[in-house]
């Protein structure tokens, strides 16, 4: 029998080594994403006596106030008007909630961030994953409305409707990989961006449709990427329509080019960053 | 081994804290005044292989930030850190705790933390509440835990954790006699599994005790690095006030006679 010379099975030793190392890296980067969701998730709705239930109960209470409000206004020529309302708060909330947790992800693990060294985009993505969950509660229940409303499924509708909540988080991610790193020395940027969600609230047609703005005015309106999501979910959802497909590769281009440059950005920004905690 | 090679680190303290914008609007007009503080200034260290390297140094030395920047925490302004295998930084023990959790939810998140997998947590997961003695308070939050015991548990995981380099930055400060001991035993299990070890302390006798080689950080700069009973003793000497050495020198004198 031949035996390998010493150094070869040192080599190999070291190599098999590297190996394990590498393996089980990843499984833990795995289950510290898992870790920091559950923990979070748990910590949020701990000590609150309806817990989870708020999920669901803060879109459908703006809900009740908007229908309240406005569907003797708009309700009349659209039938699905509440469908499209719930729909609108639904996906605006999530815009809203994720771009928030986003931008304070870093911030609010500073004491972890400075004590070990694990991929930050770790703390940034089990943030917003905190909004998907609240996201796929909402969309429980607005799967119970549509059920009991006049509007059909389909298949190709429900594909286009998951395919743009991916551009939505991948928009949110984008935006969530600069401001959570600009949000550490730059405090004002949770004000700022709160003008900014109540703006982009009424410059999305959420509780009014698209039809009441002129129509030489609605291709700006829907220059807006959050308009334009939520426009053609509807009427992915409702009218079983597929989405125009210019508009739709120009969002998903800018979307994922946001993110990319995002991640970039990031990558380069977040180790000077933990000096400025 | 770890090679850290003429690492530099600064910081920039501002004159005049600016953190809204209105104070970064008008600071246009006059741009703020930086002070570069070196807290780290040419650094340049060997460890070897299985090594014990005890740091030693007054507050504000460096030595911190010299943990931080092998451990990749910070980036340093210039030079290099090379390490060979797998690396956990202890600069603070209970990394994640979180006072609102229960124990047993705060193990699993710390040891993750540190760089386990879910599964290697669970299946160490009786010996660490063991060696913490904490059977009975698992499902105890936290935070209603004496901060003694939150350190227990601290150490508990991190001894745990099966790394090739470890960075302890005064970890030992506190806990009871019994749990001291135990802590020994961690070290001299460590020792004899052949582990570096990068040893941050004020517990001058513990670095004796464990180090070979000591190094001094002073302001930024390592100031000696050398057999531990040597550079310990110049630390401490240069820690004495001027009475207290003419009292040494005294009674140096007095034994000579």
């Amino acid at each position: 029998m031949k035996v390998p010379h010493p150094a070869f099975r040192i080599a190999r030793r070291r190599e098999t080594r590297y190996y394990q190392l590498m393996q089980r890296s990843f499984e833990n980067k795995k289950d510290l994403f898992k870790e920091l969701v559950r923990t979070d998730f748990q910590l949020r709705y701990q000590d609150s006596l309806l817990g989870i239930v708020w999920v669901i109960l803060k879109p459908f209470l703006l809900f009740l106030i908007l229908y309240t409000v406005f569907s003797f206004l708009f309700g009349q020529k659209d039938p699905n008007y509440r469908l499209n309302l719930l729909l609108g708060i639904i996906l605006f909330n999530f815009f809203a909630e994720a771009t928030n947790l986003g931008m304070q992800s870093l911030l609010a693990r500073a004491n972890v961030i400075l004590k070990v060294n694990f991929p930050r985009e770790i703390a940034l993505f089990s943030s917003l994953t905190q909004a998907l969950i609240s996201l796929a509660f909402n969309l429980i229940v607005f799967a119970i409305l549509y059920v009991f409303s006049p509007a059909k499924i389909n298949l190709v509708g429900l594909l286009v409707f998951v395919f743009y909540i991916v551009i939505l988080a991948v928009l949110v991610s984008g935006i969530s990989l600069f401001s959570s790193i600009l949000f550490v020395r730059f405090r004002d940027l949770s004000a700022i961006w709160e003008v900014c969600l109540s703006i982009l609230f009424y410059g999305t047609p959420i509780f009014y449709p698209l039809s009441i703005i002129p129509v030489h005015l609605q291709k700006w309106f829907l220059l807006n990427p959050l308009a334009m999501i939520v426009q053609n979910s509807r009427s992915a959802l409702i009218k079983n329509a597929l989405p125009p497909t210019l508009q739709t590769s120009v969002l998903i281009f800018v979307s994922l080019f946001l993110f990319l440059l995002g991640l970039v950005y990031f990558r380069k920004r977040v180790k000077k960053v933990a000096e400025d905690f | 081994m770890i090679n850290i090679n003429r690492v530099t680190k600064t910081f920039r303290i501002p004159h005049e804290k600016r953190d809204t914008f209105r104070e970064r609007l008008f600071g246009l007009f006059n741009p703020p005044k930086y002070e570069k503080f070196y807290s780290l200034k040419d650094v340049s260290l060997t460890v070897d292989e299985g090594d014990w390297l005890g740091i030693v140094g007054s507050n504000g030395s460096g030595k911190s930030t010299l943990l931080k920047v092998i451990a990749g925490i910070y980036l340093p302004d210039s030079g290099r850190v090379i390490f060979e295998g797998k690396m956990v930084p202890f600069l603070e023990l209970g990394v994640g705790f979180n006072p609102e959790l229960s124990a047993r939810d705060n193990i699993f998140l710390n040891a993750v933390m540190l760089g386990m997998t879910r599964r290697e947590a669970k299946i160490k997961f009786k010996t660490i509440v063991e060696f913490a003695e904490i059977e009975n308070f698992l499902d105890t939050k936290l935070k209603n835990f004496s901060s003694g015991m939150q350190v227990r548990l601290g150490f508990s995981i991190a001894s745990q954790i099966d790394a090739d380099i470890y960075l302890f930055d005064e970890v030992l400060a506190v806990g009871d006699v019994g749990f001291q001991k135990k802590c020994e035993g961690v070290f001299s299990r460590l020792k004899t599994e052949k582990k570096t070890v990068l040893f941050v302390s004020h517990n001058l006798a513990s670095i004796e005790k464990w180090c070979k080689k000591t190094a001094w950080v002073k302001n930024g700069k390592l100031k000696l690095v050398g057999k531990s009973k040597e550079v310990v003793f110049k630390y401490w000497y240069s820690t004495l006030t001027k009475e207290e050495k003419n009292v040494l020198a005294e009674k140096k004198r007095r034994k000579k006679r």
